[in-house]
């Protein structure tokens, strides 16, 4: 029985020293994002490639998605709240659901599934290779050379492919629900602009740009913890992708609390 | 030349830590990093310490790569590189550090093959502008691989 | 590859970044926010379902919205909106500020304008806010219903007492009702039905064969002098009026006899006509002896009726 315990408590202490480690480093980030000094044009050549592999490589297969999802959905929303009487809050529903909601959902899970194991992998292996031995001796910051660029990459990747990606499902929309529910393009854009709010928008932009960092964020930490043993580098994007996806939850839980929050205050 | 490897790593990591400011390590240890292109490897020090842009180190470690006839592997990786073109990739990325001491680390664990030191003599030769000093580190039983008086340590 | 890598992660940057900018400043647009803003104050006794933000509809259509709520030194609710320049022409000085509170739903504020060519409001009058509040209004309504129905609870207690009761109204129409369904079964007339008993008949009867008789003598007297008849006190116009009376009162015989009819179906109602009737025979009865009364004083000569019942 005491036994047990001690390892719940040793558990519970455990996931607690890692969220705080989690956060000091986040923090660290954050601090060197701010510092001028830290911008270099090699960091800015691994931001661009960064970009380039996160959100330019991925678009064709992006924007396919965008467009077949938003049909589908809006087709199954569209036709569900004209069976339950409800039509007139589709506005509200492709405001409140499909662009501040389900475009962020879908672009991080891509964006995780796609980059974040990818990078999570890529530092494993500069771990075990020794290749931050070399950043090391050369006097090359880690955070600032590997890190930074990469976290950067992610927060403007998953805020320009989620708006990307409402544009995208509201301009599919526009076409389905001519063609579903013959709907005229100034009825839908009416009821969209009747339910867009600019907190929503913004309550949006934080919750991807907050997404970005932590999807790249965790998986370089899990990186970072790999041996100099080729076996530690699933294990650790294992784990790094596990804690991405805790991540994305909890970051969903949060936006949605703000949210409503800001509905009863503001 | 050390007779055992503890002793050698010691050494090694003083040196390393005394003159860690112009330390231009060649070392199985500090390999080229495998996701950058030759060129991009020697370049980033410049880049970096340098503050140099994109092009104007490129274009260095592009003239340096032509003086060392190593033109063709500017865009290659780590992986499908040569021993010997690994290995003069490695001394003009340490030579791109400023007033550079350039320390190379057990040569022959990244050049197994090679038979003696002229191969490493006539790579130094050619970026000798480019290096205030140079220290190699081997064991021992390497003595007898080295030739034209590269030899110190205990 | 380096500058295509560049050029290709530059273009989508600028592209997403532009379209973003465009949907934003579209719906900012449409939204108003770009455009210039007119200031009005508005005062309440209450704050009560107010909230900054809350929209300002005229005609169903939102022009303007609360920006800020405060209270004045007096107590008052200050109410401050603010109208798109574009919106503004729809309130007027006359304008009606009401927040309509309904019963079910959040409240609604809106402003009417009945008269557009009323100059515009100034941003320096302060107009006023008129509440218009459903449940109250509903339980106001509904306060003299309520006492109408403990009114007609009573009655119906008192009713059903009566009902229940073997000496009360209801068991004697009953019982009169069985008297009636006799009659009705002996095939009397059913003006003998509807009054009970063969006098009260033989009496209307009386009175009929009266207005005959009447009217017989009315045909006399019309051979008499014009003056006599069409004068201002003439006989016509007073055995007009008296025929009138007659007329009507026999009319209303008619609708009692109607309703006795119905007795089956509504008791109650039809003991009432029941005592109708009996006074409207008696009323006839009335006007015809005072029309015999006149006409004996007015005319010596009534023997030879000759005039018919029409």
């Amino acid at each position: 029985m005491t036994t047990a315990i001690e390892q719940i408590g040793r558990s519970g202490l455990r996931a607690a020293r890692a969220s705080q480690d989690t956060l000091t480093f986040a923090f660290r980030i954050l601090a060197r994002m701010f510092d001028v000094r830290a911008y270099n044009s090699a960091v800015r050549m691994v931001l661009i490639n960064q970009i380039y592999f996160t959100s330019v490589q991925i678009l064709p297969l992006f924007l396919a998605v965008a467009v077949i999802f938003g049909a589908i959905v809006i087709g199954i929303i569209g036709q569900y709240l004209i069976h339950l009487g409800l039509f007139y809050y589709f506005g509200q529903l492709l405001m409140g659901f499909v662009v501040t909601e389900f475009a962020p959902f879908i672009t991080v899970l891509l964006i995780a599934l796609r980059s974040s194991s990818a990078i999570n992998a890529e530092i494993a292996v500069m771990k075990v290779n020794k290749e931050l031995n070399t950043l090391y001796v050369f006097r090359i910051d880690v955070i600032n050379y590997l890190f930074l660029p990469r976290i950067l990459s992610g927060i403007l990747s998953i805020v320009l492919l989620s708006w990307l990606f409402s544009m995208i499902v509201l301009a599919s929309g526009l076409i389905f629900s001519a063609l579903l529910f013959d709907m005229s393009m100034n009825d839908y854009v009416t009821a969209l602009l009747a339910s867009a709010k600019f907190s929503d928008l913004i309550v949006m932009l934080i919750k991807c740009a907050t997404m970005g960092f932590f999807i790249i964020m965790i998986p370089i930490r899990y990186g970072m913890r790999a041996t100099d043993e080729l076996t530690s580098i699933p294990v650790s994007v294992l784990q790094g992708m596990v804690n991405v996806f805790i991540a994305i939850m909890i970051i969903e839980v949060v936006s949605l609390i703000v949210m409503s929050l800001i509905e009863k205050f503001i | 030349m050390y007779s055992k490897e503890e002793l050698l790593d010691k050494e090694l990591y003083e040196i390393m830590t005394q003159e860690k400011h112009r330390l231009g390590l060649v070392s199985m240890d500090a390999p080229l990093i495998s996701n950058l292109s030759v060129l991009s490897n020697i370049a980033l020090i410049k880049q970096y310490h340098g503050r140099l842009s994109v092009r104007e180190a490129e274009d260095i470690a592009r003239m340096h790569l032509e003086k060392l006839h190593l033109d063709n592997i500017a865009a290659k990786r780590n992986p499908v590189l040569l021993e010997m073109q690994r290995f003069s990739v490695m001394v003009l990325r340490a030579v791109m550090v400023e007033d550079a001491m350039v320390v190379i680390d057990r040569p022959f664990k990244i050049m197994p093959d090679l038979d003696d030191t002229r191969f490493i003599h006539d790579v130094l030769t050619s970026v000798d502008d480019l290096f205030q000093e140079c220290h190699v580190f081997d064991y021992l039983w390497n003595e007898k691989r080295y030739t034209g008086g590269m030899i110190h340590g205990a | 590859m380096a500058l295509k890598t560049e050029w290709k992660v530059g273009l989508f940057i600028v592209l997403t970044v532009l379209l973003i900018l465009a949907g934003l400043g579209y719906m900012a647009y449409k939204k108003g926010i770009f455009q210039p803003e007119n200031t009005y104050t508005l005062s309440s006794r209450t704050g009560d379902g107010l909230s900054v933000g809350m929209p300002l509809y005229f005609s169903g259509f939102k022009i303007g919205k609360i920006v800020e709520l405060e209270l004045s030194d007096k107590g008052m609710v200050m109410i401050k909106i603010t109208v798109p320049t574009q919106h503004a022409k729809w309130i007027r000085s006359d304008s009606k500020f009401v927040l309509e509170k309904p019963l079910i739903g959040s409240p609604k504020f809106t402003v009417t304008t009945l008269n557009l060519s009323s100059p515009l409001l100034s941003s320096n009058s302060i107009a006023t806010l008129k509440e218009v509040n459903d449940i109250n209004d509903v339980i106001q309504m509904v306060q003299p219903i309520l006492d109408q129905v403990a009114m007609i609870t009573d009655n119906v207690e008192r009713l059903t007492g009566s009902l229940a009761d073997p000496k009360g109204d209801m068991s004697r129409i009953l019982k009169h009702s069985g008297e009636l369904t006799g009659y009705l079964s002996s095939k009397k007339s059913v003006l003998e039905m509807a009054l009970g008993d063969e006098k009260s008949v033989q009496n209307i009867h009386a009175s009929l064969q009266n207005a005959r008789n009447i009217t017989d003598q009315v045909g006399q007297l019309l051979k008499k002098t014009d003056e006599e008849l069409y004068g201002k006190d003439g006989i016509i116009p007073l055995v007009i009026k008296i025929l009138r009376e007659l007329v009507t009162n026999l009319g209303k015989i008619g609708i009692t006899l109607d309703n006795v009819t119905k007795i089956s179906s509504n008791t109650a109602e039809a003991t009432q006509d029941l005592k109708l009737f009996r006074s409207e025979v008696d009323s006839t009865v009335n006007s015809l002896n005072r029309l015999i009364n006149e006409l004996d004083k007015k005319i010596p000569f009534k023997s030879e009726p000759k005039i018919k019942l029409p």
